[in-house]
């Protein structure tokens, strides 16, 4: 694992939390990992414990945070946040994605997708920003969203490039 | 039987009252106005609920239908507490507790039902039969009743 983290210009904090083998006071923000944009938003579901396997199909209006194995489809209004633990072998459709753990299928994000440096990224993905931090591992085909690209030309924030995504 | 070995006894408690046992971190965590979630879900310790589940639960320690919550599924788990909607067919080793908001649809097997004053609950109980418990998810059911201090 890369420790040159400040190399890297990870934009949000917790992932400096990456490094952890202990769990700490976890404390998720949804609103620290939303680039800025989150409210305090409700809580709908929690699983507590070592481990969770879930299947299936989930719709999900804001954001999700996984930490356990996730199979089948997920529709996100918002973020997907793929944790360090987190191994998730799902078609996805959503606006944002940061991938810390393992992630395999078909991924639309009509805004961003990150890969961290501790992510490992195996699949199709179709979206307009595409960013892999050093270290992060990504096997697949890169699709630029062309029918609504003018949605994320509004972003002029993004960070990346977006011919990183043809580069990779 | 009011009392968990944990020493928290089972009251009609208001579902933003109710705090899951924080001694493990969150696996999963659903934010957001509304969610709804269908599938097969197997979980080792505890999952709360204040959106809507459908399919197949299989849970190791406590499960929590916040006021919420709508869940329609087959549920396995060893205790659970409704506030919400429940429908389905749920087997529980440990207590089950529907609150005075808790609105429940279908068979439940169990040795320990409770329901408030006002609760709601149509179908069928049936008492838990000695070792029926552990059928199907055997493993995680030993382990997580050692876990919850489940008296066998």
């Amino acid at each position: 694992m890369n420790d040159n983290r400040t190399s890297t210009q990870l934009p949000h904090k917790e992932v400096a939390m990456l490094g952890r083998t202990s769990l700490p006071e976890v404390t998720w923000s949804p609103v620290s990992s939303d680039n800025g944009k989150g409210a305090a938003l409700t809580t709908l579901l929690t699983v507590l414990g070592q481990s969770a396997r879930i299947e299936g199909k989930f719709d999900i209006t804001e954001s999700l945070h996984i930490e356990c194995e996730v199979a089948g489809e997920l529709n996100i209004g918002g973020q997907l946040v793929i944790g360090g633990k987190g191994v998730v072998n799902a078609n996805v459709h959503t606006v944002d994605a940061i991938i810390r753990g393992v992630y395999e299928g078909n991924m639309v994000a009509t805004s961003n997708i990150e890969i961290t440096e501790t992510g490992r990224v195996t699949g199709n993905l179709e979206t307009d920003s595409f960013v892999i931090d050093k270290g992060g591992f990504f096997n697949g085909n890169v699709v630029r969203r062309t029918s609504q690209a003018q949605d994320s030309a509004r972003d002029a924030a993004v960070e990346s490039p977006r011919d990183t995504a043809q580069a990779v | 039987m009011m009392t968990r070995t944990n020493g928290h006894v089972l009251s009609d408690t208001p579902a933003s009252e109710i705090v899951l046992p924080a001694h493990d971190a969150p696996v999963l965590t659903v934010f957001g106005d509304a969610a709804k979630l269908d599938g097969r879900f197997d979980i080792a310790d505890s999952l709360q609920v204040d959106c809507e589940v459908a399919g197949e639960l299989n849970v190791g320690g406590k499960l929590v239908i916040g006021a919420k919550g709508v869940v329609n599924a087959d549920v396995h788990t060893v205790d659970i507490l409704i506030t919400g909607r429940y429908n389905g067919n749920l087997v529980a080793t440990g207590n089950v507790e529907v609150t005075r908001t808790g609105r429940v649809t279908g068979r439940i097997e169990t040795d320990s039902l409770m329901i408030a004053r006002g609760g709601f609950f149509n179908g069928s109980v049936i008492k838990l039969q000695a070792g029926e418990d552990r059928r199907g998810l055997a493993p995680l059911y030993l382990v997580e009743r050692k876990h919850a201090g489940f008296q066998s």
